[in-house]
């Protein structure tokens, strides 16, 4: 992902959703598959729905009531992670 | 229910159904009102996990069917993601298999977990899967393995002679550069059912399917059904649970026509092996509905020989060469007759060095193999 950048949910990635999380791979990779539970599947979620970071720290701020501020560099952390993966282009 | 894919269960043949069974049409089992106890718990959580269930178990649970305490509501969804993780991992295997035999012109439909898991299951996390199943064309299966061979996967076997994989034999096991199963299939099963399914209708059609951005096919849906009903019945002993729910799940896809499948089963000599498939999964899954294909099921009486073969493929003595004696006689012609018997008695060195050298320590092995299958 480009410094500043939009992110987005790399197409090809090989996904499974259940009840408990998300998993995810890519398959270009001999990397082991990606677990996203809890809030990091929430965060997935939007990203792969086409949300800006912004749009995404909204959201969570709104979902479980803790202020912008607070959530904004957790949220901008996993994505950077995500990004570090390969996972966001 | 007589089959034996309960002999083993501890957990209660009812409640393994109930979870086998979720989200079927027509299905009547019922799950308990209460969460189950730690070790009935334990214990359904280890047959979801045999039986590949685990992703039907997630469901009932997160839909609140089935009533579970926390610690086994995180401990499902753990089981579900862990099935899922390995079906990416195996998805994975599964594209590159294919761009390998891309390379050498071989056509490819992708067989059972991984085309029921994007094709009929309502969601492919209901279907988890242990390894990778190809069909290739008879006439490819050489260059396939060749193919595969040059790019790092190992063969679990030799052919037990030139030529005869491709005239005879259901496929060859390969283990590839990642360590994962890849099963390179050319016919629907071993022995005599799978001699006599006709393979050009295995080529007929085919529903195409996307795995990452890969553009997949798989066997037309009455096919599949027909599939499912071989591999239930003839693969896997004692059975499994999902084998069960395959057959169901592919017998209740739109695009199933029951008079074709009826044709097919006829050309293939195969109206026994879809009787007891229909007749054992119903039962084993307590579906109330009966459908179109039932007609012809519940009409059809297998000759002797056919309820025989039936009964030889759920027997340990399968693999004691009971197998290959039945399928001489599905083997049409007197040349093809004598091909078959030469290479059961005078197989490739390769083959021998696999199977170990001496033909007493190849009755050994089977002697070993058949005690396997009768413990199982």
């Amino acid at each position: 992902m480009a410094p500043g950048g939009q992110p987005r949910v790399r197409g090809g990635l090989l996904e499974r959703r259940g009840p408990g999380g998300v998993v995810v791979l890519d398959p270009a990779t001999d990397t082991e598959p990606v677990r996203l539970l809890g809030t990091a599947a929430d965060i997935w979620s939007l990203l792969r729905a086409g949300a800006s970071v912004e749009q995404v720290v909204a959201a969570m701020s709104l979902r479980y009531g803790t202020p912008a501020v607070s959530v904004e560099q957790d949220i901008r952390s996993f994505v950077d992670d995500l990004a570090a993966r390969g996972l966001l282009a | 229910m007589t089959s034996a894919v309960l002999a083993d269960e501890r957990v209660g043949p009812a409640l393994a159904a109930a979870v086998a069974a979720y989200g079927l049409r027509g299905a009547r089992a019922a799950f308990p009102s209460e969460p189950l106890g730690p070790a009935a718990w334990g214990r359904l959580v280890a047959v979801a996990r045999t039986h590949r269930l685990t992703g039907l178990l997630g469901a009932a649970v997160a839909d609140g069917e089935l009533p579970v305490t926390a610690e086994q509501e995180a401990e499902a969804y753990g089981a579900q993601l862990d099935a899922a993780a390995l079906c990416l991992v195996l998805e994975r295997a599964l594209l590159r298999a294919v761009d390998v035999l891309d390379l050498a012109g071989v056509p490819v439909r992708v067989l059972k977990g991984p085309a029921y898991a994007q094709l009929v299951y309502p969601d492919p996390i209901q279907r988890p899967f242990g390894d990778i199943d190809l069909l290739v064309p008879a006439g490819g299966l050489d260059d396939a393995c060749r193919q595969l061979g040059a790019h790092g996967y190992r063969r679990m076997s030799a052919p037990r002679r030139r030529g005869f994989d491709r005239r005879f034999g259901k496929g060859a096991t390969f283990i590839g550069p990642d360590g994962l199963e890849v099963d390179l299939h050319r016919t629907l099963s071993p022995g005599p059912f799978g001699l006599q399914v006709r393979l050009s209708d295995l080529w007929a059609g085919g529903q195409g399917f996307t795995v990452g951005e890969r553009h997949l096919v798989a066997l037309d849906p009455p096919v599949r059904f027909l599939h499912a009903c071989f591999h239930a019945m003839l693969g896997d002993w004692p059975r499994r649970w999902v084998a069960l729910r395959d057959v169901a799940q592919t017998a209740l896809d739109p695009g199933v026509d029951a008079d074709e499948v009826a044709a097919l089963a006829e050309a293939w000599r195969a109206r026994a092996v879809v009787a007891r498939a229909l007749h054992e999964s119903w039962d084993a899954l307590g579906v109330a509905d009966r459908l179109r294909l039932h007609h012809d099921a519940e009409r059809y009486r297998p000759s002797k020989a056919e309820a025989r073969y039936l009964d030889l493929y759920a027997s340990p003595a399968r693999h004691g060469g009971a197998l290959e004696l039945a399928a001489l006689r599905a083997v049409r012609g007197l040349p093809a007759k004598a091909s078959f018997v030469l290479a059961h008695l005078a197989p490739s060195r390769e083959f021998r060095a696999y199977w170990h050298t001496t033909r007493r320590e190849r009755w050994r092995r089977s002697l070993r193999m058949a005690a396997r299958g009768a413990r199982e």
